[in-house]
């Protein structure tokens, strides 16, 4: 078994996802099937940007 | 990222939905998009990691994810991703002129 770290590519599948947001409720990225979607990783709330 | 909440408007005229997500609980989000001014996008909690792990942004030495941006097209398909090293940020004027190459 390879303990590689998964790697996305341009062209792949963006994996889905469903998460809380403020407020508990539930967001997952197939919600926005038929929109292009932006997806902004950032490391923790408080630090720059 | 208050940079994109005051664009969120030019990413929605290009039919594109903003995302952030980090590591944090729906209620350090909350303080933090009150206090930073970001009202327009959704923030994401990722608690568990998962999505980072998915996404291959998954940090260990902060058990958080690292900076990144995907765009993800209406086919669900991955069209553009960009990483970030210390003090880089991503520019809303550069994503939403990749949203426009779709």
């Amino acid at each position: 078994m390879s303990t590689t770290a998964k790697t996305l590519n341009v062209g792949d599948a963006a994996p889905d996802f469903t998460l809380k947001t403020i407020g508990l409720k539930d967001v997952s990225l197939h919600d926005y099937k038929g929109k292009n979607v932006v997806i902004l990783f950032y490391p923790l709330d408080w630090t720059p940007g | 990222m208050p940079a994109f909440d005051q664009r969120v408007a030019d990413f929605e005229a290009a039919n594109t939905q903003v995302l952030g997500i980090s590591t944090d609980s729906p209620f350090s989000h909350e303080n933090w998009a009150k206090s930073v001014g970001i009202s327009h996008y959704p923030l994401l909690s990722d608690v568990q990691r998962t999505a980072a792990k998915d996404y291959g942004v998954y940090w260990p030495d902060w058990n958080a994810n690292s900076r990144a941006t995907f765009l993800v097209d209406k086919s669900g398909k991955i069209r553009f991703i960009e990483k970030y090293g210390k003090g880089e940020l991503p520019d809303p004027d550069k994503i939403l002129a990749e949203v426009k190459k779709l």
